[in-house]
């Protein structure tokens, strides 16, 4: 543990003893829900993000690995 | 304990009313349909075999619904803390003494015990309707 979390870690230690001060309790069931629609809300934005960039930029990529190279051009034959 | 009898049985009853509204709609299985839909997206994503164009429109449907799932359940834990809150808040504005209820040791002791009583009773009568005729 390096020198500085010491203080932080004695001061969140000492604000545990003193219950009056946050009054911000919420039982296992709630935080836990609340855990889990955090969770599916972040992960629908997740799904979505691969689902409207990552596929169509890697259909993207491959297409133009994939695309034939242009045919070389005539010379001119008078030239 | 301090104050009456009173901010404890309005506090019971606010926990009464949240245990009957998960009750009745039906908080775990709607957590539960959001993780087997979590589960259904990660094996669609590392599923082999597959076409990129039908793993783009499954995860598109996969997020619409993952995201209507998640609302719908953050909306229903929502109203099932509704009566604890609104209690809380109404105490605020008119002294109840049900704060102080709420931060006191023998009053949280008495309500836990009268709630095991009631959850007890409940889960007991729900079974016992659910046995069949």
């Amino acid at each position: 543990m390096t020198p500085h979390r010491i203080p932080a870690l004695t001061g969140a230690v000492l604000l545990t003893i003193i219950p009056a001060i946050a009054q911000a309790y919420s039982g296992p069931g709630v935080g836990l829900g609340a855990i889990g629609v955090v969770l599916g809300i972040v992960g629908s934005v997740f799904l979505m993000t691969v689902s409207l960039i990552w596929y169509p930029v890697k259909r993207l990529i491959r297409s133009l690995r994939q695309r034939p190279a242009p045919p070389p051009r005539p010379r001119d034959s008078k030239a | 304990m301090t104050g009456t009898i009173a901010p404890v049985l309005l506090l019971l009853a606010a926990i009464v009313v949240a245990g009957e509204l998960a009750r009745r709609l039906q908080i775990v299985p709607r957590f539960a349909s959001l993780a087997m839909l979590g589960r259904r997206a990660g094996a669609v994503l590392a599923r082999r075999g597959v076409s990129d164009h039908l793993k783009e429109r499954a995860t598109r449907i996969l997020a619409g619904r993952m995201m209507a799932s998640s609302l719908t359940a953050g909306g229903i834990l929502a109203l099932v803390i509704a009566p604890v809150v609104l209690l809380l808040l109404v105490d605020g504005t008119l002294p109840l003494g049900v704060r102080a209820a709420f931060f006191d040791w023998q009053a949280r002791g008495l309500l836990l015990s009268m709630s095991l009583i009631y959850v007890f009773a409940r889960w007991r009568l729900g079974r016992r309707r659910l046995q069949p005729r």
